[in-house]
């Protein structure tokens, strides 16, 4: 080999360069390599809607445009693999990391009662219940035909067993106005309450699992690896981290397949959810058809597949959304000060957070909660809700007492982008601010400390106006007042108002929005949308949605 | 050579202890309440206080370190996870195997790929040769790990469809990640041994071995690579070190739960027991590995293996 130095380095450096680019554009050309191609839909494609199902219509959404090849034949054995962006560490019953109304919990266990398409909560597992005085006492049926996966008969001992070992473990605070629970027969049992609030006989139908005592027993640490419960699948396989795997159950106890809301009847065969903690690779792994489906895909992922012909996708909303709560500590300078509060709210530009955080996946907010919560008022949307103003902004800001301090904007990693939004606003204002952060174990340690932030950016949501609200602003709730280290009991006694069946009323409930928005005690700055996307050769006939608007694939419909 | 082995074993027990205490105390002085995260937001203040007397968060430091002590230690019970209420050695059955087989391959594919590419530098010292490996070497270095981590995933999962995404099931699922986490390693490896090598070469039993006629291969596989092997091995034991622990990253890109997912979940988790028993595990890990490439420069460098057997026989003199 005859080459000069000069040739060698030559020769070297182009071929350096012309690798780097090929990996690069053979790399990045996967993305947008199905574009344009038709993977093996047989149906027609562009067509919106689902047909026959439970649930939100995929026309409320923007974003969502799903491919259903209505009228298809449907295929004798299904088997779909599904990519999640969260899954259970363990499927015992009394774990707490997740939340129970993540994917693969509605596939584990069944629970006595679900939301149906209008929001309401209609029996699952339970035949039924009813309350006679005024929802503190709640009289439940069970199915005398209920069986676990072995076979094993699940009593109203079982599910009493459940709720007082829940109880006792005090893995999570859902059971917190519980005040007994006793079995009426073998079939039936009472449940009775230490406080009628909305939203909490509708937490214990969700959270309450029918099991077996003797099955959880005989698996010796509470169903931390294995698991058998009455749900219409069972887990077949479960590697932490990684996979669950579930296979119909041949024997599932509820035959009157009519008698279960659309979206939890047991249609696909096989179902195995991977999870995706990175983001990205979730994306990656739809590309790569490793997986047919990406539930929960981040919004800078999704957005490549819109409009793609060989992708469906579908956006909805959750009852959260993202609020800014104001620190009530009167040593922070946002504690005391309401004008400085208005002026913040003004100066945030909503739009500009959707369009560059949220790609364009997320809606206004008109109070601190989202519509999907229970006792949301429609009328919230046609009032004024701080818009966008830097002139009543400033207006505002001239109003107050501040000084120059600089404001600490407590959050988290995944909301620093629009902290960095806020900062630009308030900065455009004349308004100093920065961003104090952590992991999210130290966030979520000190985001009852008013004391240290002027502002908090969080992501809430409960079942109900009443419970969202309380566990920010009832000022006996901490033992540094409310969520924020305020002492407002002139708020405090309006929302006990709201606490009782009785007091849940829309005048009552108009009160506290009102209250907290005139001033200012936090405000909802915006409702991100969460996103599905799935490949269409997957040749769905019919989709069909929860109350959430969120599909539930183990209940779709698909053709050969 | 027992001798010395059972010295370096015994060596292990305080720097494990010691591990336990710092990890211990971290976790305990670190800001973060285990009962928020448990409990999560809707937690109110009675809520937060019960589940902290429950996990004995309102003992005394002292207190709370005696007992995990001896707990640990004394009556080997590793507890259970306070978030997933998983028995702690049931995790570790699982995920300990994972990261070491990802870290054995990542070994493999960089000293099977960073050694014979620094030999062949030295041995073509300023040539192409050490040119092309010394470039590669640099590339090795630069390259972060995620990011040719996504990029390998583009190019071989979702372009080319040869290899999975993510997860765990056969050998192909660590492929992409050994490749990923094994760029630094080759980089420091290649590095390495030609300096060692560039060293050996230049003695003078070197030259003699070729003033006699001694065949060039030989003269680099039998004469030089084995004396330059003794800084080489302790790099390779450094580098194993650090992939145990770059694994972590690897293994949240590729889904794959090993002890690096386990021992971040805990930390967000404030699951105390979780990163205390894990860190102990890994602790033991890297000891052993470190005690292996300890009898490793025995068997390679006989000063040591001299020194020890010296030291027998002197004892044996004294006796008699």
């Amino acid at each position: 080999m005859n080459l000069t130095r000069r040739d060698f380095l030559k020769t070297l450096g182009i071929g350096s360069v012309g690798t780097a680019a090929m990996l690069a554009l053979a790399a990045c050309g996967g993305n947008g390599g199905s574009t344009g191609t038709n993977t093996g839909s047989t149906g027609s494609t562009g067509t919106t809607g689902t047909t026959g199902t439970v649930g939100k219509t995929a026309d409320d959404n923007s974003g969502t445009n799903i491919t259903v090849n209505e009228g298809g034949e449907e295929a004798d054995y299904v088997e779909l693999i599904v990519g999640v962006a969260n899954m259970w560490d363990t499927p015992t019953t009394w774990r707490s990391n997740i939340a129970n109304d993540s994917y693969c919990g509605r596939l584990i266990f069944e629970s006595l009662g679900q939301q149906d398409a209008d929001c309401n909560w209609v029996p699952w597992a339970a035949k039924g219940w009813t309350t006679n005085d005024k929802g503190f006492t709640y009289d439940f049926e069970l199915y005398d035909y209920m069986k676990d996966q072995e076979g094993t008969p699940i009593t109203a001992d079982d599910i009493v067993w459940f709720v007082n070992t829940s109880i006792e473990k005090a893995q999570k605070p859902n059971w917190r106005n519980i005040e007994s629970i006793t079995a009426t027969g073998e079939h039936s049992f009472q449940v009775k309450l230490t406080q009628n609030q909305v939203g909490v006989i509708e937490n214990f139908v969700f959270d309450t699992f029918p099991v077996s005592r003797a099955a959880v027993e005989a698996s010796g640490d509470d169903f931390a690896t294995t698991c058998v419960s009455t749900s219409a699948y069972k887990l077949v396989s479960f590697t932490s981290g990684v996979e669950m795997v579930f296979e119909k159950n041949p024997d599932y106890w509820q035959t009157d397949l009519s008698l279960l809301q659309n979206d939890v009847v047991p249609r696909v065969d096989k179902v195995t959810l991977k999870l995706f903690s990175e983001a990205s690779q979730m994306g990656n792994a739809l590309e790569a058809g490793d997986i047919q489906f990406a539930m929960g895909l981040g919004a800078s992922v999704a957005i490549l597949y819109e409009g793609n012909p060989d992708f469906s996708m579908q956006e909805y909303t959750m009852p959260n959304g993202i609020q800014l709560f104001f620190s009530g500590a009167e040593n922070m300078p946002c504690g005391t000060d309401e004008n400085l509060r208005k002026a913040i709210a003004y100066c945030i530009n909503p739009d500009l957070i959707i369009s560059s955080v949220y790609q364009g996946y997320a809606g206004y907010m008109y109070d601190t909660a989202n519509e999907k919560a229970q006792g949301y008022l429609q009328k919230w949307k046609e009032e004024e809700y701080y818009p966008y103003d830097v002139e009543k902004a400033k207006e505002c800001l001239a109003a107050s007492n501040y000084e120059g301090q600089t404001l600490i904007i407590l959050c988290g990693g995944g909301f620093k982008s629009t902290a960095e939004i806020l900062i630009s606003a308030m900065d455009a204002i004349g308004v100093k601010s920065e961003i104090l952060t952590g992991d999210m174990a130290w966030v979520q340690a000190n985001r009852l400390d008013g004391t240290i932030y002027d502002m908090f950016i969080n992501q809430v949501g409960c079942v109900s106006l009443a419970a969202q609200w309380s566990i920010r602003f009832d000022p006996n709730g901490y033992a540094t007042g409310d969520g924020t280290s305020r002492h407002d009991y002139e708020l405090g006694e309006l929302l006990y108002k709201t606490w009782t069946q009785d007091g849940y009323t829309e005048e009552n409930i108009d009160a506290v929005h009102t209250y907290i928005k005139e001033h200012m005690y936090a405000y909802g700055m915006v409702d991100n949308h969460v996103l599905n996307v799935w490949n269409n050769n997957v040749n769905m006939i019919e989709c069909v949605n929860d109350y959430s608007g969120c599909v539930r694939v183990q209940a779709c419909r698909f053709g050969k | 050579m027992a001798r010395y082995f059972l010295k370096r074993l015994l060596w292990m027990i305080p720097i494990i202890l010691a591990v336990a205490v710092i990890v211990f105390t971290l976790m305990t002085f670190c800001p973060g309440d285990p009962a928020v995260i448990i409990l999560g937001s809707t937690a109110l203040e009675s809520d937060l206080q019960a589940k902290r007397v429950e996990l004995g968060l309102t003992d005394p430091y002292f207190v709370r370190l005696a007992r995990y002590l001896s707990d640990t230690f004394i009556r080997f019970d590793l507890g259970s996870s306070w978030v997933t209420k998983v028995p702690i050695l049931d995790s570790i059955k699982e995920r300990l195997p994972r990261t070491i087989v990802l870290t054995i391959i990542t070994a493999l594919i960089s000293f099977g790929i960073g050694i014979p590419l620094g030999v062949t530098a030295a041995v073509h010292q300023n040539k192409w040769q050490d040119h092309v490996s010394m470039v590669l070497a640099l590339l090795g270095v630069s390259i972060p790990n995620f990011w040719l981590a996504l990029l390998l995933v583009l190019l071989f999962s979702v372009k080319l469809k040869w290899l999975p995404v993510s997860g765990v099931g056969g050998l192909k699922y660590y492929i992409l990640p050994a490749l990923a986490g094994c760029s630094g390693a080759i980089a420091a490896m290649a590095r390495q041994s030609r300096s060692s090598m560039l060293d050996v070469i230049r003695s003078d039993y070197i030259t003699t071995a070729r003033a006699k006629g001694v065949p060039e291969r030989q003269v680099i596989q039998k004469h030089a690579l084995k004396n330059a092997m003794i800084p080489i091995i302790t790099v390779m034991g450094n580098q194993i070190g650090r992939m145990l622990g770059g694994v972590m990253i690897l293994e949240t890109i590729f889904s794959i739960p090993g002890m690096g997912t386990l021992i971040i979940t805990g930390v967000n988790n404030r699951d105390y027991p979780v990163v205390q028993t894990g860190s102990i595990f890994l602790a033991i890990v890297f000891s052993l590995v470190m005690l292996v490439v300890d009898m490793a420069f025995a068997a390679v460098d006989p000063r040591i293996k001299a020194q020890y057997a010296n030291s027998a026989k002197r004892k044996v003199k004294t006796n008699g």
